[in-house]
């Protein structure tokens, strides 16, 4: 399959069932890995679709198991515009999982005439992949929430780049979030590094946070104040509660 | 006709990651064995079969399928042959 070897389970059941379903088929039937055979692939897909639009759960699973490349593919490609280029494989089982329960929520309105489930539901599919990367980070550092050191770093904010660019990402959705990032903008990458990092520590309950970042970034404790000071001062006469760095 | 079916890795990560979510679903739905409903309906779809199909393939009564997938048995009450295939496939909750 154009050089990508699905990971996939063959059962005879599946095939018997195929066989069965499919008489016109009868003749191209051959499951295997190394010649799936794209039209039945389609008609497979209609009927998990159809199964799925009727609620039988267990054809999600099914999705899952039988086109699992392409929605571990889709997983990949959401992850990444979000500035998540690495994913464990856990993480890429819970996308999926979310992916195929979202695909199956929404089967009822989709046309088998049309596009793949997974092109044809993208924007939703983007949101998961927000709810599910983005919006932990979101939380963890602006919204009050408890910021483990585990958790920051799964989340990308020791590294400026990635987290900014969720941000942005973000944004475009979350209105509220537009002054944070024209405030972080405005910052040049390394007084932005600073500036989250002061903000981390304060979250994470650290007595001393600009001598921990000033140790991090070999400056002194005054420097980090002011520099945090000037990042954060572009959101004076913004009401954010308690995201004012004082 | 194979009659356990043991699950590679990734699918079976895949599988657990839909079942927790599927049985928090069913919880909320008042589900009297959530979990067990969830791996029951999750085993199905593993194998690609409707309902009857499946209760043929397992020699079971469809009935006993749709009552273990609505949360309405046990684990211990399952079938001996269902229960075997959890286990083989190692979603066992």
């Amino acid at each position: 399959m154009r050089g990508h070897r699905p990971q996939r389970v063959s059962h005879p059941l599946r095939i018997v069932i195929i066989r069965r379903s499919y008489p016109e088929l009868r003749n191209f039937v051959h499951i295997s890995e190394d010649n799936p055979v794209e039209p039945l692939r389609r008609v497979r897909l209609n009927t998990l679709m159809a199964g799925m639009a009727a609620n039988d759960d267990a054809m999600t699973a099914a999705l899952m198991v039988e086109f699992r490349p392409e929605l571990e593919r889709a997983a990949r490609f959401h992850a990444t515009s979000l500035g998540h280029r690495s994913l464990t494989s856990g993480d890429v089982s819970s996308m999926v999982a979310e992916f195929a329960m979202t695909i199956a929520e929404a089967a009822a309105g989709w046309r088998p005439d049309g596009a793949l489930p997974w092109t044809w539901a993208k924007a939703r599919l983007r949101q998961v992949a927000i709810d599910m990367l983005v919006q932990p980070a979101i939380d963890l550092g602006f919204e009050g929430d408890d910021l483990a050191d585990e958790g920051s770093r799964a989340f990308g904010v020791d590294n400026d780049g990635e987290f900014f660019g969720t941000l942005v990402e973000l944004a475009h959705t979350r209105l509220e979030l537009r002054p944070v990032v024209i405030a972080l903008a405005g910052a040049t990458p390394h007084h932005r590094e600073i500036a989250l990092s002061y903000r981390m520590q304060q979250r994470q309950g650290d007595p001393s946070p600009s001598h921990s970042v000033a140790a991090w970034h070999n400056t002194t404790p005054a420097n980090v104040r002011q520099i945090a000071r000037r990042v954060w001062r572009r959101l004076d006469g913004v009401d954010l509660g308690d995201m004012m760095v004082s | 006709m194979t009659n356990e079916l043991e699950l590679d890795a990734t699918t079976r990560a895949d599988m657990m990651a839909l079942i927790e979510r599927l049985a928090r679903r069913y919880a909320a739905l008042g589900y009297r064995h959530p979990r067990v409903a969830a791996v029951a309906v999750v085993m199905r779809g593993v194998n690609g079969a409707d309902q009857q199909a499946w209760a043929a393939h397992l020699g079971v009564d469809p009935a006993e399928i749709d009552a273990s997938e609505s949360g309405l048995v046990a684990m211990a009450d399952l079938s001996p042959k269902l229960a075997d295939h959890i286990r083989a496939a190692g979603l066992a909750p």
